[in-house]
């Protein structure tokens, strides 16, 4: 096969593939006629190794709109019995659509699904804040704030390996994020509402859940 | 220690196990092997897929480059692997087998 030809069969792999086999590969196209049908399974190679590593470079964002949903439809969940509204309705549709469309992707999509994840999730959190705060339920909006932050720094910092390696010191910042948005509800109601008590099971069971998941798969990953 | 899961793009990396268990090939010399061994052809793309799974899960490793090319060799845990699932596959083929042979 002529060099100009597998030169670009192998850029439709990823940049990172083409670093560790791009050399060898092209050695060996070079070395042997390369039928159509090979150039058809190079290319579709190429192609699910891109897919694969955009699928890999999305579990943090899946993980954050995840955790995103989950607040949303727990705020809101918090808010029904004091609040009903038409606007609740349309937020649980919300929710419904984005782990429709979470299912969605894990089924296999990826690029600009990824993209559309994040966007999503960001959204809801918006949404979520803001009728939060229109429904009075203050400590609500703080706490999903700080959930969207500690999503963001929990996919910057690979799913909490510092728990594990070096101490535990952004655990505990977490955690005291986690509950001062408690406090704080705690403070601004001047005492216990239902509300309150949820919201402060509710983040410590996150928190804990999180990072026995998190730890578990650390684990596995060392093993 | 749990073996890993190979997924359904198990049958290529069986057949690169298998190949590499007489002994380092690279690329070229596993797809001839191959072919000669069970009469399927492996896409190029399929091959370094296989490779490139299989270098991930440390069942094979690269030995130094010769003339830009990396021979391949099989780890004690590849060749673990391979010893299971092919214990398995006889197993399955000699019930299958014996099972035709009673119609």
């Amino acid at each position: 096969m002529k060099r100009s030809h597998s030169r670009f069969l192998i850029r439709l792999y990823p940049s990172a593939w083409r670093t560790r086999y791009g050399p060898e590969f092209q050695t060996f196209l070079e070395s042997r006629q390369v039928p159509l049908w090979d150039v058809l399974n190079i290319a579709a190679c190429g192609l699910m190794e891109r897919v694969s590593e955009a699928w890999q470079a999305a579990l943090p964002l899946i993980g954050f709109a995840y955790w995103v949903t989950v607040a949303v439809g727990f705020s809101f969940y918090v808010a029904i019995s004091d609040h009903p509204s038409a606007l609740l309705w349309l937020c649980w549709a919300g929710m419904v659509a984005t782990c429709a469309t979470l299912t969605a992707f894990r089924l296999g999509s990826a690029g600009p699904a990824t993209l559309s994840v994040f966007a999503l999730g960001a959204l809801s959190t918006l949404v979520s804040i803001v009728a939060a705060l229109r429904l009075g339920t203050r400590q609500l909006a703080v706490a999903v704030a700080m959930l969207w932050v500690s999503q963001i720094w929990r996919g910057l910092t690979r799913h909490y390996a510092a728990i594990i390696v070096p101490g535990r010191r952004k655990l505990a910042l977490l955690g005291i994020a986690m509950l001062s948005s408690a406090a704080f509800g705690l403070i601004h109601r001047g005492g216990f509402a239902g509300n309150d008590i949820w919201s402060l099971l509710f983040f410590p069971i996150l928190v804990i859940t999180d990072t026995l998941w998190v730890t578990r798969r650390v684990l596995a990953e060392k093993r | 220690m749990q073996d890993p899961d190979l997924g359904r793009f198990s049958d290529p990396p069986l057949l690169v196990l298998a190949s590499l268990a007489d002994g380092p090939k690279h690329g070229h010399a596993m797809i001839d092997d191959i072919e000669q061994m069970c009469g399927a052809r492996l896409g190029p793309g399929t091959l370094y897929g296989a490779i490139a799974r299989l270098e991930r899960e440390k069942l094979i490793e690269p030995l130094p480059e010769e003339d830009r090319r990396h021979p391949y060799r099989i780890t004690a845990s590849g060749a673990r692997l391979l010893r299971a699932k092919l214990s398995t596959i006889n197993h399955f083929a000699r019930i299958g087998l014996k099972r035709l042979e009673t119609m």
